[in-house]
């Protein structure tokens, strides 16, 4: 019995090996061609839509409170938006604060879903196609009200507006105790970025296809996320380490009996991100107007960090969103990124913490 | 005197000739433990250079270059590139030549006639052997997923406008300069040349030629990677007399790279001159490219040769076509507020399939493919301006193979070693 199985065990693998070869050989060989078929209408393709830009129509409204910042959304089709401006108008007469959030009433005939992550709430009209309200909720500050108008002016491939042109755009209401800060705006939406994964493909500008995708101005780069694990640094007494999450923060840092001080340390992207934009980008957060960059950058005073690099030091005092503000700030320039230490509070807070920023800055590390 | 092998080490010289039949002695260098080894070793370095290989080279042309290639001739350049990247070496040296080494195909042939060898003149099934059987025959399984998938196995791409539909999908790896011209029952007369006839008639410089072919095609210029220039160069003399070619300047590109960060594929171009077949005159000479074909609407071009009407021509991608049509629905893409960050992308589409029955609507999304006929339908793409959707479609009859082969494998580890516990455990009892 066991010679009968050796025996055919021995001989199984014979054929196999001959099938096998057989499969691989045939397999090998490629059907180059020319071939000839008739084939259906390539209607799908040819009539498509050009990829132009569409017009778009946005109603949005900015809330700013102490500890959020509330946007409310609309963008869509002019024709669209104006049949909902009546329901968006109401939507927004109806806010009032409820503890740490908002409440509003439901435009009649609207639906109202729970959001996930940043975004808070869906509103949608019934029948009007494609448009909906979104209501975005924000810890803390999120950007200055020029900076976020001008965000949704970029949607709609509209320029960006001075400081001093913002109360023609803005419309501020009060409502029940709330400012809200209303714009109405007209262009054309710019085309969505694909989604990746293969490369340029159809739907891309023939010349853009070697172009780089579009990223996200400021966005960490993968090699500054990296670096933010290997970087060290040296906690004053009463300063302490804060699981809080800030967008583009790499460390989130927080001051015992400096509640409304808050300490980022935010890597970004070397390339295009010079200091006096940044600069600018912090003056604007503070409501001051824009100077020109490179004369910032000269005006900046100096201090070295613990391994030895640069850093350039702001101080700058203007008004948030939230009543006076006060600016600290560290540039330090690295290979991998740019190094963007902040410091923010209310004047007061801030000038007691301001040698903690100086000993901080002093004691960074990039391993 | 006992002839059956009772070792699953390599045979003894000390055995008497006559001890096995004249096959297996034949076969017996063949099963050698050594030469698992070496071959062993040899893939491992292959597997190294195919790795450095894709810093600079397509990862289709080093899979094919290097692993499905009897014998590849690796550039010293790569060694220079591994050492200067960590170990220092000066960036100024320059390594020509090469050195030609084992492809891939000839070391799975070896590893596989190896091991199939070892089994026929080394091992003998027992019960107690079986693990290593197992195993074996997982390893076995694992090779002939990987041939099934190179040989049967299909990545498409189904691009669809919103409101379009399509019965037809396409390769982003392969390419076709394709002839087309409507019919009077509404279909289209077509005729496609490969993209590998097309770059060997440009290096050969011989016309192709066919009774399908409404002319003849010289291939003047071919590029397998290529951008288009909207201003001429200052040396550059334009041989395209025609079409886009007027306006249009081909710039050959090196292939993208296996680690292109962005992960573009290869946009072919080429300057084909078409020629009357009655006469041999040239018509005119054209830039194709399908970088055209990224357009919305495409950017047609047309040729006036032959009787019976305008062709039109274009380098496309390969399509194949399907007994079924998907009609884009809706699209949409949702975003991360305040983001350009993707947050959903999803093709609500329609398919009919009339020699199946099958007329349904169905919703396709990142993670959520739609299956059809032994397809599998994935949300890849949206075009620009949200103006429709890319699905990938893909067809791979050996997807099951390398799971298998994986529990094959593993059962025999748990057999082995099981069986080699017990066996310690009744020695210690």
């Amino acid at each position: 019995m066991r010679s009968i199985v050796r025996f055919l065990h021995d001989c199984s693998a014979m054929p196999a090996v001959a099938l096998i070869t057989l499969g691989f050989g045939a397999g090998c060989q490629e059907n180059v061609k020319i071939s000839a078929y008739i084939s259906p209408p390539d209607a799908n393709l040819e009539a498509g839509p050009a990829a132009e830009p569409t017009p778009a129509r946005t109603l949005a409204a900015a809330v700013y409170r102490p500890d959020s910042t509330w946007f409310f959304k609309m963008m869509g089709d002019p024709e669209v938006v104006a049949t909902q401006q009546e329901a968006f108008n109401s939507l927004i007469t109806s806010l009032k604060p409820s503890g740490a959030n908002l409440e509003w009433k439901v435009p009649e005939g609207w639906t109202e879903t729970k959001g996930q992550g940043l975004r808070f709430a869906t509103l949608k009209p019934s029948g009007a196609n494609g448009v909906e309200v979104a209501v975005n909720r924000f810890e803390g500050v999120t950007g200055s009200l020029l900076a976020n108008v001008n965000r949704w002016r970029g949607e709609l491939s509209l320029e960006d507006l001075k400081e001093t042109d913002l109360p023609q755009a803005v419309s501020d209401r009060k409502v029940n105790d709330l400012t809200v800060h209303v714009v109405n705006l007209v262009g054309k939406r710019k085309p969505r970025q694909g989604m990746g994964g293969m490369g340029s493909m159809p739907g891309v500008p023939p010349m853009a296809r070697n172009q780089p995708p579009l990223g996200q101005p400021g966005q960490v780069t993968s090699g500054a996320k990296d670096a933010a694990e290997k970087l060290a640094y040296k906690l004053p007494a009463g300063w302490r380490d804060s699981d809080k999450k800030v967008m583009f923060a790499a460390k989130v840092i927080e001051v015992d009996g400096a509640p409304s001080v808050k300490v980022t340390l935010s890597p970004l992207k070397p390339e295009g991100n010079s200091v006096g934009d940044n600069v600018n980008r912090w003056r604007a957060q503070m409501s001051l107007t824009p100077e020109d960059p490179a004369t910032l950058e000269k005006s900046l005073s100096r201090d070295k960090t613990a391994g030895g690099e640069e850093a350039l030091l702001v101080d700058i005092s203007g008004k948030g969103t939230a009543g006076p503000q006060r600016l600290l700030g560290a540039i330090v320039r690295r290979p991998e990124a740019l190094w963007f230490v902040k410091l923010t509070g209310e004047p007061t807070e801030v000038a007691k913490v301001r040698d903690g920023f100086s000993e901080l800055v002093r004691t960074l590390k990039f391993n | 005197m006992d002839n059956t092998l009772q070792t699953n080490g390599p045979l003894e010289a000390a055995r008497p000739r006559g001890a096995y039949p004249a096959w297996k002695r034949l076969l017996r260098p063949l099963a050698s433990l050594r030469l698992t080894v070496v071959l062993f070793v040899l893939s491992l370095i292959l597997v190294f250079y195919g790795t450095l290989a894709q810093k600079e080279q397509d990862v289709w042309d080093v899979v094919n270059e290097y692993f499905w290639s009897w014998w590849v001739l690796i550039p010293n350049k790569l060694t220079l590139l591994f050492l200067q990247v960590f170990f220092n070496a000066s960036p100024d040296a320059q390594w020509s030549l090469g050195f030609w080494f084992p492809g891939g195909k000839l070391l799975f042939w070896a590893l596989l006639l190896n091991l199939l060898a070892a089994h026929l003149v080394r091992f003998q099934f027992s019960w107690a052997r079986s693990g290593i059987f197992l195993i074996h025959g997982g390893l076995v399984m694992m090779m002939a997923g990987e041939f099934v998938t190179r040989e049967f196995a299909e990545e498409n791409v189904m691009t669809l406008v919103q409101g379009g539909k399509a019965s037809f999908v396409e390769s982003t790896r392969f390419n076709e300069l394709a002839f087309t011209r409507p019919r009077a029952d509404g279909q289209v007369d077509t005729v496609v040349i490969p993209q590998e006839m097309l770059a060997a008639a440009a290096r050969s410089g011989e016309f192709l030629e066919n009774d399908a072919l409404p002319c003849r095609v010289k291939v003047l210029q071919y590029a397998s990677n290529c951008d288009l220039l909207e201003k001429f160069p200052a040396d550059f003399e334009n041989p395209a007399t025609e079409g886009e070619g007027k306006t249009l300047a081909l710039k050959e590109m090196p292939p993208v790279s296996g680690v292109d960060p962005e992960q573009r594929v290869n946009m072919p171009g080429a300057y084909v001159q078409l020629l009357d077949k009655s006469n041999g005159q040239p018509v005119g000479t054209w830039l194709v490219s399908t970088l055209f074909q990224l357009t919305r609407p495409i950017r047609v071009q047309e040729v006036k040769v032959g009787e019976g009407g305008a062709w039109k021509v274009a380098l496309r991608n390969r399509r194949s076509y399907r007994p079924y049509t998907i009609t884009l629905e809706k699209f949409t893409h949702d975003v991360y507020p305040g983001t350009n960050t993707p947050l959903n992308f999803q093709s609500d589409v329609h398919l009919e399939d009339p020699a199946l029955g099958i007329d349904r609507m169905s919703v396709i999304k990142m993670n959520e493919p739609m299956r059809h006929a032994g397809e599998t339908f994935y949300q890849h793409q949206a075009l620009a301006g949200d103006s429709g959707s890319v699905l990938q479609v893909v067809r791979n009859p050996g997807w099951t193979l390398p799971y298998l082969s994986c529990a094959v494998v593993s059962l025999g580890m748990l057999v082995h070693f099981g069986a080699t516990l017990m066996r310690y455990m009744r020695r210690q009892a």
